[in-house]
């Protein structure tokens, strides 16, 4: 017969395909939004980086660069003036200073349990490995949102090394993502149980992401992407950002 | 995004794209895992993916990506099932024999090499198209076909009249 006619034999008893078109055209969709969602965060954030160079600036605050925009508490004393403000740093929580999870287009951390959140999630982003990049200059851009239905969404964000990271936690019943239900691999997730939870991991060449549903209730989605120009992502930080998104840190309920 | 517009394309070449993903897989489960994997994957980037030269390669290179993903971790398609899926008769109806035969030969190949071979002689694309398909090189693609038809040849595959094809 010949090989092309053996190929073509072989084939020719094709089955209904296991998959429904509208189904996968929907979980696209929903995929869109939730893609959508992250570049909001991310240009809000930007929108907030210029505004609060801006301010700096008009302040007089030349030599040493913006400083962190820590939210204002009701009774809390006056802002330092501009001059005796620190230079930005990566922030790190202490006892004395508080959370630093900062929003810098509006003032969103206000509770306590915000900021008790923003200070754990602080720390944790501080533990990444040096394959992540995290910035320790102060130019992670962090932001806390109310994001209906889901609820507040704790974001981080940082560009490095040809690649930009974004980092979303939040809360949500698990399974609710029908995106990504265990058990089921309709859309290039995979998941793989750990003893917290179950991760998932999706990508292509230009970007991955891992996807961890913690048992717990939490959900952390760590994705990377590159930048125009770079290649792929590389397989260490693919394997990095699938092992950082299951940190002990990255949790709403300590 | 142009719905309508991702429909019709994929509608008039789903079948064919099955049927390619089968002989690279061996197995329609795993053929329709990497071909949604795929179709998703355009979905996703239809805006940009629609205004390609070639929306059919990316397609196909979708695909192939989907399956080679997969293969990188095997134990995650081990599941366990209640009852055997339904389609497992729908294969009897055909002469088993021949048809799983080339299955098996095609099994002994690498995996870029059977891809090779599944999109030269099932799809009939030319060296260069195969090329763009695999991003590789088009010495690449006849090296792994001259490879890939040696292998056949020794499991007694006829590949006679495909020596042109190298």
């Amino acid at each position: 017969m010949g090989l092309p006619n053996d190929l073509r034999a072989a084939v020719e008893h094709a089955p209904p395909p296991e998959f429904d078109l509208d189904q996968l055209i929907r979980q696209g969709r929903a995929r869109k939004v939730r893609s959508s969602v992250f570049a909001t965060v991310g240009a809000f954030a930007v929108v907030g980086l210029v505004l609060a160079a801006g301010y700096a600036t008009a302040a007089g605050f030349r030599s040493a660069g913006p400083g962190p925009v820590v939210p204002q508490q009701p009774g809390a004393p006056a802002p330092a003036p501009a001059s005796e403000m620190a230079p930005p740093a990566f922030p790190l929580p202490s006892a004395s200073d508080g959370p630093q999870w900062i929003d810098r287009t509006r003032t969103i951390v206000g509770t306590p349990e915000e900021q008790a959140n923003a200070a754990r999630l602080t720390a944790a982003l501080a533990q990444l490995p040096a394959e992540l990049a995290v910035p320790t200059d102060g130019s992670v851009r962090f932001t806390v949102r109310h994001q209906p239905p889901i609820g507040t969404m704790y974001n981080a964000f940082w560009s490095a090394e040809g690649m930009q990271f974004s980092i979303n936690i939040w809360t949500e019943e698990p399974g609710a993502d029908d995106d990504c239900s265990p058990g089921e691999d309709p859309n290039g997730c995979a998941g793989d149980r750990d003893a917290n939870g179950i991760v998932y991991v999706t990508g292509a060449e230009e970007y991955f992401g891992a996807l961890y549903v913690r048992d717990d209730g939490t959900f952390v989605d760590f994705l990377v992407q590159v930048e125009p120009g770079t290649e792929r992502v590389p397989s260490d930080v693919r394997s990095s950002v699938r092992d950082a998104a299951r940190s002990p840190g990255l949790t709403l309920f300590p | 995004m142009d719905d309508a517009e991702f429909r019709e394309f994929i509608g008039t070449r789903l079948d064919q794209v099955r049927r390619t993903a089968y002989l690279m897989c061996g197995d329609w489960h795993a053929a329709d895992d990497a071909v949604s994997t795929a179709v998703l994957h355009v979905y996703q980037n239809w805006r940009r993916v629609s205004r390609m030269q070639n929306v059919d390669a990316y397609l196909r290179r979708s695909v192939i990506n989907a399956w080679l993903d997969e293969r990188r971790r095997p134990w995650r398609r081990e599941r366990s099932v209640a009852e055997l899926p339904a389609r497992a008769g729908a294969d009897a109806v055909a002469p088993v024999d021949d048809r799983l035969a080339v299955l098996k030969h095609l099994d002994q190949l690498p995996a870029r090499r059977r891809a090779v071979i599944v999109l030269r002689f099932y799809c009939d694309l030319s060296v260069d198209e195969t090329a763009q398909v695999m991003e590789c090189t088009p010495g690449t693609v006849k090296s792994q076909t001259a490879r890939a038809l040696d292998t056949l040849r020794a499991s007694m595959v006829d590949v006679t009249d495909l020596a042109s094809k190298e």
